[in-house]
């Protein structure tokens, strides 16, 4: 049996893609295959879907009737990030409700039932970075400087690495600006490890890279972001690229 | 003719777990037997409506079951369990876990690609539905929905477009 390590991108497009052909590819693919994610992919699942849908269950029990809910969603405006999650989840969920208590009712069941619906025939192992996060705690948030995480000793272990990583990189920036972010925070936790815990942002930053890390020795990495090629080949990992 | 019987004293009664007066009760007849023996008790309004719930619904699956492999008709009974679980909606708000159980084979049914119906699928929905009851509890509908979704059925509303908004903002 082939053993794959999957990232957060194969899982979401799984479920919640809007192409029923992509969703058919991935599952063929996935098909009778050892499958694997570890606890830093369920940290970045927890803190896109399972957040706002915990955050859409707030509207739910706090609004009077479904219409003051979408008031309260279009009101966000359109720059906020959340206004068309939110917009989606709650269109998707009272697609067939008739009113706020069906849909609260459909809403709190959709959690109850979270993991299964996103860890379907899927195993979770501990991500080496040790995040809090990616144990179905109920708080989104990194704790920051109070969080137990590992992500220093991580980073320290594999230093040289991620050193490679980072010149590589910077010579893609010119073709890819959006690889930016992700060099400035790798060059900040290179050079200080110890601090990592005090910007979380960073860590979101180079979530690829820390999801790289966690892949054990034959596993093959999955995922449908184009940054594993690069990553993937300095740190001598099997990729997989599903094509979006 | 239908003999009027006292489910308390006689034997091969259906237990109803609590006596009903002859205002709130209704008369029907019940299969208990495969020979179809009958043995007539008295049930309350709602405890005849999850009798018939369960009846009309199992009837539909037998009928894919069946006739497996004629997809016109598996697309037509699953069509009907679709239409009777939506309105089966609206008449167990009362009852929590039937709700949810309801809320559960609606949606498997919904986002189910007829012609990518499985026979373990059919089996899991057969199960499912035989265990429609009115003592079913909130861990029982838990127990079901999980294993509905663990043959493949999504028995919840999909967020479908949710991915690509997700990797539009950059977050996968």
């Amino acid at each position: 049996m082939v053993d794959l390590f999957l990232d957060t991108s194969v899982i979401i497009n799984r479920e919640f893609s809007d192409n029923q052909e992509k969703i058919i590819e991935i599952e063929n693919f996935l098909k009778e295959k050892n499958k694997l994610i570890s606890t830093y992919v369920c940290m970045e699942l927890n803190r896109t879907v399972l957040a706002d849908a915990e955050t859409l269950k707030t509207y739910l029990c706090d609004c009077m009737n479904l219409e003051e809910i979408w008031e309260r969603i279009e009101a966000l405006g359109n720059s906020t990030r959340m206004k068309h999650r939110l917009g989606l989840i709650f269109h998707r969920i009272t697609e067939d409700v008739s009113d706020l208590y069906e849909a609260r009712r459909i809403m709190e069941m959709w959690l109850r039932h979270y993991p299964s619906i996103i860890l379907k025939e899927i195993n979770v192992i501990p991500s080496k970075t040790d995040c809090e996060q990616g144990q179905y705690m109920p708080d989104y948030g990194c704790r920051g400087i109070k969080s137990l995480c590992r992500v220093p000793e991580n980073v320290e272990k594999n230093k040289g690495l991620l050193k490679i990583l980072q010149i590589e990189l910077v010579q893609d920036v010119n073709k890819d600006r959006g690889k930016l972010d992700i060099c400035w925070s790798l060059d900040e936790i290179i050079n200080n490890p110890e601090r990592t815990k005090e910007n979380p942002r960073n860590c979101f930053n180079v979530g690829d890279i820390l999801i790289a890390l966690d892949v054990p020795d034959n596993f093959t990495l999955i995922s449908s972001d184009k940054d594993f090629f690069l990553i993937c080949e300095v740190l001598r990992i099997s990729f997989y690229y599903i094509d979006p | 003719m239908l003999e009027m019987i006292d489910p308390w004293k006689r034997s091969g009664w259906i237990d109803t777990g609590r006596p009903v007066s002859y205002s709130s009760a209704t008369y029907i007849k019940i299969e208990t037997e495969k020979h179809y023996e009958h043995h007539d008790v008295f049930l309350s309004k709602k405890e005849c409506s999850i009798l018939e719930l369960r009846n009309s619904l199992a009837e539909k699956v037998a009928k894919i079951k069946d006739n497996f492999g004629d997809l016109r008709c598996r697309q037509e009974a699953l069509s009907n369990i679709k239409n009777i679980l939506k309105s089966a909606k609206s008449d167990f708000r009362g009852d929590p876990p039937l709700f949810d159980l309801i809320i559960g084979l609606f949606y498997a049914t919904k986002n189910l690609y007829f012609e990518n119906l499985s026979r373990k699928q059919i089996d899991v929905l057969e199960a499912a539905v035989n265990r429609i009851d009115r003592r079913l509890t909130e861990s029982d509908a838990y127990e079901i929905v999980e294993e509905l979704i663990s043959v493949g059925f999504m028995p919840l509303p999909r967020f479908s477009g949710l991915a690509e908004i997700y990797e539009r903002q950059g977050e996968i």
